[in-house]
């Protein structure tokens, strides 16, 4: 009984809300779905990143073992540059930082689109604001000030439009932001994991030659 | 007394003759007269007895009349004193029930007055002319209406209650929104609503004119949403149809509703039209991106395979072809233009890269940093428009008070207005901006990456001499 109160509240607050609470949903859903989707996979990665000679070392096993072994990144960075490096020290350092670039670009990815969302709902937000109000002035140019019940109307749309862009905004960049430190964490660690990678095979290589 | 004059009389007569003849005679003839006038004095005495009798008896008839006049006067003093009394109490009576009747005309008058003026604005009005007749007969002054009338009173308003509980389908005539007589289909839906149809399929709501006898079409249409339920409705399919509960109010709101974007725009001022120009740049400038990058793809996974497969056969002629052929990739152009320096040390090679890379960055970023700065201006804009508009509220005020708020709503509208607008163009911008830079990113780490995988694929080749090897070779 309680729940279906509190669903009948919330639809009714989303219809005092205007049509402008649609774009706002519709930003909230995708705002939250790709923030959910980013974490879980930056958790899951975490959990399965390896140090840069175990890698290696799993690398020269099987190769399914391997990929099922190790964070995504690791194994995007291990194969491509395993397949394509050659005898020159400096253009195999090159060539991993161009593959690192991609995936730390793959690890930025969705970032920035969750904080321009975040970004926008406020703006959305006072774009009811502004809407309402003009309901409200129309309604005054109509019926004068008496009628409050129409006034309310207006005045609703645009008090319900701003909390709710401010409700997906916040979060929003909390989440944003929490998302993109994690992500400079990861980069820093691509980094670190590259440096050890070229260390190890560049050791090999020589002891290869 | 009498006597003495008659005695004084006869001696004086007897005298005379006393003197004429002698004293026998005269002794004589006096006791004649004496005697005569013992007879005339008792004669006279006898009439005079009975004319007392007489007059006796008459006084007494008088008398007797008299006091019978007198009791029958009494008595019709009484009856008219009685009367009198009558008359007070009835003409009391008759006050009292004059205000009472007065009380019931006025009532009567006042209610048909009122119907008047109701029947005036009511839809059923068209449907009954005969009711101004009705009430005009009613309103007669100086004439109390009746009983007929009161009974006719009461029927227009039974009828009218009725006509409140009613739809009613018929076909009738009504002005049109052009002031034409126009024929259509019409639902009538209580006293509330009114709707027609046209042959051709146009819909709208009526209004009774100001005259209340004819029905004029509402200005503005209703929107398709409506349009649907409403031609179902006339189809007799629906059972729903539109009413406007505020007899009236809602129409004049839904013409208001519709009007146009130009007086939207309008409302909000001068300052609308930097904020539409930014917005109309901008989406040039966004659709031009798009066209430019949808030409220039990024995922040129297929064609890197197989230019990777062709330099490690060493097929160079047939690669700089291919990258001529595939220049809509810029990673191809970069390529293209990696070739020529082919044989070279790595960093002549990895130079000529960057130099390639270099040449299509400006082309892939053009006008983005523009767009970030119109998507910033834009709600500045609004923002500067809402001050401006604040400005003219707040002059209008020192100068009329603000007992008129509709005085002040045009400089509020253009704050609102110049706002929604800058806040509607900015948001579209600043998400095509994101994702055109996402895009742009996309393509040169692919770029950055495929050229570096080229550069290995040289490498392996042999394509790329070390330095030792070039200066041995000069």
């Amino acid at each position: 009984m309680l729940q279906h109160n509190l669903i009948e509240r919330m639809v009714e607050h989303f219809q005092a809300g205007g049509e402008i609470m649609i774009p706002l949903m519709f930003l909230s859903l995708l705002m939250w779905t790709l923030a959910i989707v980013k974490s879980i996979r930056f958790l899951r990665e975490r959990k399965r990143e390896r140090g840069a000679s175990q890698c290696l070392e799993m690398f020269r096993g099987e190769a399914s073992v391997c990929k099922a072994g190790l964070a995504q990144w690791q194994w995007d960075i291990l194969s491509q540059y395993m397949n394509e490096r050659c005898e020159d020290p400096e253009l195999n350092r090159d060539m991993l930082e161009a593959i690192r670039m991609r995936q730390e670009f793959k690890a930025m990815r969705y970032i920035g689109t969750i904080l321009i969302l975040a970004a926008i709902a406020p703006l959305l937000g006072l774009l009811g604001t502004v809407t309402g109000m003009i309901t409200t002035f129309d309604v005054i140019s109509e019926f004068g000030t008496g009628n409050a019940r129409a006034l309310a109307s207006g005045i609703s749309e645009a008090l319900v439009t701003t909390q709710s862009g401010l409700v997906v905004a916040v979060p929003g960049l909390l989440l944003g932001g929490l998302l993109f430190r994690r992500a400079e964490k990861l980069k820093a660690r691509m980094e670190l994991f590259c440096i050890g990678l070229q260390e190890h095979t560049d050791g090999i290589a020589t002891a290869g030659e | 007394m009498k006597h003495a004059i008659h005695t004084l009389i006869i001696f004086m007569a007897l005298t005379a003759g006393a003197q004429a003849q002698g004293w026998d005679d005269t002794s004589k003839a006096v006791n004649i007269m004496v005697a005569e006038a013992g007879q005339n004095a008792a004669k006279t005495k006898a009439i005079i007895a009975e004319e007392k009798k007489a007059v006796g008896s008459e006084k007494g008839t008088l008398k007797r009349s008299i006091s019978e006049k007198q009791s029958r006067f009494n008595q019709l003093k009484a009856q008219y004193d009685k009367l009198l009394e009558r008359e007070a109490a009835l003409n009391e009576e008759l006050a009292a029930q004059a205000h009472e009747l007065k009380t019931i005309d006025g009532t009567i008058r006042t209610s048909a007055k009122q119907a008047r003026d109701y029947f005036h604005e009511s839809l059923t009005t068209p449907e009954h002319p005969e009711r101004a007749e009705v009430l005009a007969q009613v309103l007669q002054p100086e004439k109390f209406p009746g009983l007929e009338g009161i009974r006719n009173l009461l029927t227009l308003y039974l009828d009218e209650m009725a006509a409140s509980g009613s739809v009613v389908r018929r076909s009738g005539d009504f002005i049109g929104t052009d002031g034409m007589d126009k024929n259509g289909e019409l639902v009538r839906i209580g006293t509330f609503t009114e709707a027609y149809r046209l042959k051709d399929g146009t819909l709208g709501f009526l209004r009774p004119t100001s005259e209340g006898t004819k029905l004029m079409a509402v200005q503005g249409e209703p929107g398709w949403t409506l349009s649907g339920i409403m031609n179902d409705f006339f189809d007799g399919k629906g059972t729903v149809f539109p009413v406007d509960i505020s007899n009236g109010a809602a129409f004049a709101r839904l013409a208001q509703e519709q009007k146009g974007v130009w007086e939207w725009l309008g409302a909000g001022g001068l300052l609308v039209w930097p904020i539409i120009l930014v917005g109309v740049v901008a989406m040039a400038l966004v659709i031009e991106r798009f066209y430019a990058l949808s030409k220039l793809r990024g995922t040129s996974d297929r064609n890197m395979n197989k230019i990777l497969q062709m330099v490690s056969k060493g097929e160079w002629k047939q690669c700089r072809e291919f990258c001529r052929e595939q220049s809509r990739f810029p990673t191809c152009r970069i390529i293209g233009h990696t070739l020529k320096y082919m044989g070279n040390t790595r960093e002549i090679i990895e130079n000529a890269f960057q130099e390639g890379l270099l040449k299509e960055l400006p082309m892939l970023e053009r006008f983005l940093p523009t767009l970030n700065v119109l998507a910033a201006v834009a709600p500045l804009l609004g923002l500067l428009g809402t001050v401006t508009g604040m400005i003219n509220t707040f002059q209008v005020i020192t100068l009329y008070g603000t007992g008129d708020p509709r005085m002040m709503s045009g400089g509020i509208s253009e704050a609102l207005v110049t706002t929604q607008l800058g806040l509607a163009v900015a948001v579209p911008i600043m998400i095509l901006h994101h994702v055109l830079e996402r895009r742009v990113d996309t393509i040169i780490g692919d770029m950055e990456e495929k050229g570096t995988g080229f550069a290995v694929a040289l490498m392996k080749k042999g394509q790329i001499k070390k330095r030792e090897e070039l200066d041995a070779a000069a």
